[in-house]
C-alpha cells in the first residue's frame, strides 16, 4: 500500500515538471529534475501511468520516448464521484478546495487590490 | 467547585490562547502544529474534567457508592458536585462524544466518493474547482474547466499547492480540529484558522517551488475572478476573506525566522499537555481512592 501511495504522490510531482517544462522530457531529465534518489524504472512506470491516464503525450526521441504534458479527454471513473461533484451536492464540504467562492463585494475588493499593486 | 478541578483546565486554556497568537511571528507551519496540538489537548482536557464531574456526583449517591465501593470517607462532598451536576457534565460529554462521531463519519463518507483516485485526474465539471484527496492512494482532482482557464504557470502553482496539502497531510490537521470544533462548538474559530493556515502554508510551499510569491498571488486572484467562483450568497463568506488574506499574505514581504517556530510550538504544546497531565492525575486519583 505504501508503495501505492508513494507512485500517486510521485505522479503529481512528475506532473509538476512536465507542465513546467517547455520541451518533451525524457526520463533521464525528469529524474534530474527530481530532488530524491529514484530508480530510473520508478520514473518510467510514473511516466508511462501518466501516459495511460491521457495526462502526458509521447515521441520518440532516439531511443527513449519523450514525455510532455497533456490533458486528456476526461475520465469520470465513478458516478459517485460524478455526483459528488454536483454543484447541489454538498459532498465537498470536508475538501478544502483552491479556492472557494467569493461573492461579488469580495471580488470587488480583490480586483482594487490587483489594480492598486499595477500603479 | 475547588481550585484542583479548575486549574489544568485553565493551564490548557492559557496554552490554546497563546497558540492562537502564533500566526503573527511564526510560519503558518508551526501555527497549525501549535494550535492543532493545543486544541485537541483543551478538548481533552474538558472531556476529562467532565468525567471527574460525573464520577464525582455518582460517589455522592449513597446506593451508588455501596454498590461499587466509593469511599465517602475520602471524597464525601469534597468536590461539591451534586447529583445534577453530575448528569449536567455527563449529558455535555454525551453530546461532545457524539457530535465528533458524527463529524468523523461526514468526513468518511465525503473521502469514500473519491476512493480510488491516484496521481492527478482531471474531471469533466463545469465548476473551475481543484482539491487533494487524502487516503490511501489519494490524489488531487481538478476540472478541465479550471485548467483550460490557466496557463501553464499557473497550473503549476495549482498542483504544487494541492501536492502540499497532501504531503504535509493537511487534512489531519483540519480534520481533528474540526472534529474537536464539532463537539465544542466554541472552539471553531480556532479550527477555521487552522483550515486557513493550511492553505497558507500550501500557498507558501507552491511559492518556493516555482521561485515566485508574486505568481501564487496571481493564481489566486485568477482563479477567485473566474465566473464560475461567483456565490451569489453570503453563505461562503469567509472562504472568500480567507482568499483575500491569502492574496494579501503572499503580496507582503516573505515569512517569519524559523528559530522562533519550532519553539513557540514546543512551548505551547508543553504548556498544554501539561494541563492535561494535572488533570488526569486528578482524576486517576480520584478513582483510585473511590476503589
Amino acid at each position: 500500500m505504501t508503495a501505492r501511495r508513494a507512485l500517486g504522490a510521485l505522479e503529481n510531482e512528475v506532473l509538476e515538471i512536465l507542465w513546467n517544462a517547455d520541451h518533451p522530457l525524457t526520463p533521464t531529465e525528469v529524474l534530474s529534475a527530481i530532488d530524491s534518489g529514484l530508480a530510473y524504472t520508478t520514473v518510467m512506470t510514473v511516466l508511462g501511468r501518466l501516459w495511460n491516464k491521457g495526462l502526458a503525450d509521447r515521441s520518440k526521441v532516439g531511443r527513449a520516448f519523450a514525455y510532455s504534458a497533456a490533458i486528456s479527454e476526461a475520465d469520470l471513473s465513478a458516478d459517485r464521484m460524478r455526483t459528488a461533484l454536483d454543484t447541489s451536492s454538498n459532498a465537498l464540504a470536508t475538501m478544502s478546495q483552491f479556492i472557494e467562492g467569493l461573492d461579488k463585494r469580495q471580488q470587488r475588493q480583490l480586483r482594487s487590490l490587483l489594480e492598486r499593486r499595477q500603479q | 467547585m475547588n481550585v484542583a478541578l479548575i486549574l489544568p483546565l485553565a493551564i490548557v486554556a492559557v496554552a490554546l490562547g497563546a497558540s492562537w497568537f502564533t500566526p503573527r511571528i511564526a510560519r503558518p507551519s508551526a501555527a497549525v502544529w501549535a494550535l492543532t496540538i493545543s486544541m485537541v489537548l483543551t478538548v481533552a482536557a474538558i472531556a476529562t474534567l467532565l468525567v471527574q464531574l460525573a464520577a464525582a456526583g455518582l460517589s455522592e449517591v449513597p446506593i451508588v457508592a455501596d454498590l461499587i465501593g466509593w469511599c465517602p470517607a475520602i471524597y464525601a462532598g469534597q468536590h461539591g458536585a451534586t447529583p445534577i451536576v453530575s448528569f449536567a457534565a455527563f449529558a455535555i460529554l454525551l453530546f461532545i462524544v457524539s457530535r465528533i462521531v458524527g463529524f468523523s463519519r461526514a468526513v468518511r463518507a465525503d473521502i469514500r466518493n473519491f476512493e480510488g483516485v491516484s496521481g492527478v485526474q482531471i474531471v469533466d465539471v463545469e465548476r473551475p474547482i481543484a482539491f487533494a484527496v487524502p487516503g490511501n492512494p489519494g490524489g488531487v482532482i481538478m476540472s478541465r474547466t479550471l485548467l483550460a482557464e490557466l496557463g501553464r504557470d499557473e497550473r503549476v502553482v495549482v498542483l504544487a499547492h494541492e501536492n502540499a496539502h497532501l504531503r504535509f497531510h493537511h487534512h489531519v490537521f483540519v480534520n481533528l480540529t474540526r472534529a474537536c470544533a464539532a463537539g465544542v462548538p466554541l472552539l471553531a474559530p480556532i479550527a477555521r484558522q487552522v483550515s486557513f493556515l493550511t492553505e497558507r502554508w500550501a500557498d507558501e510551499f507552491a511559492a518556493e517551488g516555482v521561485g515566485s510569491r508574486r505568481l501564487v498571488a496571481d493564481t489566486i486572484a485568477r482563479v477567485a475572478l473566474l465566473p464560475g467562483m461567483l456565490t451569489p450568497s453570503h453563505a461562503q463568506g469567509l472562504a472568500g476573506v480567507d482568499v483575500l488574506s491569502r492574496f494579501e499574505a503572499l503580496e507582503s514581504p516573505a515569512s517569519m525566522p524559523a528559530h522562533h517556530s519550532a519553539s513557540l510550538v514546543i512551548a505551547t504544546s508543553a504548556m498544554a499537555a501539561l494541563g492535561v497531565v494535572l488533570q488526569t492525575v486528578h482524576l486517576v486519583n480520584f478513582l483510585v481512592h473511590s476503589q
